[in-house]
């Protein structure tokens, strides 16, 4: 360790900090080490916490908060309201084909694809490979056992990864974490990739809300699941 | 909650090798504690129940520290011994590696050095320094090749008043660590108004590390 980090904790704290120095944090500013170090300093912190939207001033344009969007009406969208998804709805023609909606939900184990490739976090997640929560009775259906290497595909592209039975799932519905590598080193999914599965039709409402990035609904994907020999 | 904490502070404090979990979280029925051969999950997060009719609760397991220890019966030089406060510990300078003890424990919570064992980082990030206690060699950062390794309770904390790392690391303070013999003890007071169980109890170890009972079982249904 030490040849990594060569400093007392001390002496990165002043070397981040800055303390005492011209140019030091703000929150330290005109303060010793000596001072922060002994006693209760008063840091030089604003005496509120920040709180989102304190001032109560919303950047809307009758700069309340709007439960009714005039801006939206165009879409159609300009109270919050149901609408079919686009894809995954049993009124979809597609259905009969791919009839179960694919999730690609988070874990905990990871944060989107940051932390997925370390060692003691993929000994506790699965060795690190992607797998497929399914119902039992989905899978019976379908003459896939536990554990089984399963191909889940749509129109749109393929994922493999083996099948995981969970009561927790409900029937209808299939789930591969996302989030995992397939890089020239790390493949977390035996062939493909869960977002080969997922549609990138963008809400067009979105696109026109200030400070908001446009996305799609990656929950909103129909898929078919079959067992894969060997 | 299952999240891991307690079991990845532990890999880190004691330099467990890639592979070795001294201590680990198994995916239960609540309450089912007492038969955790049987009810534990074949996967973590794979709840019990049929949907949508599920139970779900996190069990640790780590060493037990048994009052009535097999493994410490079994060896056959005395290297697992008893300290006097009932913490259950490996002295690596007897251990001759019959492994009788990774057979005998009922809980399965040994783990032997085959091999030098590969550590991610590769430098030494926990206690890092050599422990006695009674004269015996009971932790060190890498143990050699061909001991059994497990649970210290992290004696090298306790003996100058902290609480085991799984303890302080909890981010919901599920973990109570105590005197047991102190009935005026949180331990002890928490084991009495609650109604703690031990695991495997039918089997006579007496542990030391008690479960208290799941107050609020999360029931899924529609």
């Amino acid at each position: 360790m030490g040849s990594y980090f060569n400093q007392t904790p001390d002496e990165y704290i002043r070397m981040i900090l800055r303390i005492g120095q011209k140019d030091a944090d703000p929150t330290v500013k005109g303060l010793t080490f000596a001072q922060l170090t002994h006693g209760a300093p008063h840091l030089n912190m604003p005496t509120i916490p920040y709180v989102p939207f304190f001032d109560k001033k919303f950047p809307t344009k009758s700069g309340k908060i709007e439960f009714y969007v005039e801006m939206l009406v165009p879409y159609h969208q300009e109270i919050c309201d149901y609408q079919e998804p686009i894809e995954a709805t049993a009124s979809n023609p597609l259905f009969k084909k791919y009839p179960l909606i694919f999730l690609s939900t988070h874990t905990r184990f990871r944060t989107h694809s940051q932390y997925t490739h370390l060692p003691w976090l993929e000994e506790i997640n699965n060795s690190g490979q992607g797998f497929l929560e399914i119902n039992p009775k989905d899978a019976h259906d379908r003459g896939i056992q536990d554990g089984d290497v399963v191909k889940i595909f749509n129109d749109r592209g393929i994922l493999k990864v083996r099948a995981r039975f969970t009561e927790g799932i409900k029937p209808g519905i299939v789930n591969c974490y996302q989030g995992g590598w397939d890089t020239v080193r790390v493949h977390q999914y035996i062939e493909g990739h869960p977002n080969n599965l997922t549609h990138q039709i963008a809400n067009p409402a979105q696109s026109i809300i200030p400070n908001f990035r446009s996305n799609a609904a990656y929950y909103d994907c129909l898929v078919q699941v079959q067992r894969e020999d060997g | 909650m299952g999240c891991w904490t307690c079991a990845v502070g532990c890999k880190a404090i004691n330099d467990e090798p890639l592979g070795y979990w001294w201590n680990r979280i198994l995916t239960t029925e609540p309450n089912g504690s007492a038969q955790v051969a049987t009810s534990a999950s074949p996967a973590i997060d794979v709840p019990h129940g049929v949907f949508p009719n599920l139970e779900l609760a996190y069990l640790p397991v780590a060493c037990q520290h048994c009052n009535n220890a097999p493994c410490q019966k079994v060896c056959p030089v005395g290297a697992t011994f008893r300290r006097e406060d009932g913490v259950i510990l490996i002295d690596y300078e007897r251990c001759i590696g019959c492994r009788y003890c990774l057979a005998a424990c009922p809980y399965g919570v040994r783990i032997f050095n085959w091999g030098p064992g590969e550590r991610v980082p590769d430098f030494i990030i926990g206690y890092g320094e050599d422990y006695r206690t009674e004269g015996r060699l009971v932790f060190e950062p890498v143990r050699p090749m061909g001991v059994m390794e497990k649970c210290t309770l992290c004696v090298e904390r306790i003996d100058v008043g902290e609480e085991p790392f799984c303890v302080a690391v909890c981010p919901v303070g599920a973990r109570v660590f105590g005197d047991l013999n102190d009935p005026q003890s949180e331990v002890s007071t928490l084991i009495n108004e609650e109604g703690a169980s031990q695991l495997l109890a039918q089997l006579g170890t007496d542990p030391n590390i008690y479960y208290l009972p799941v107050r609020h079982p999360d029931k899924v249904s529609e």
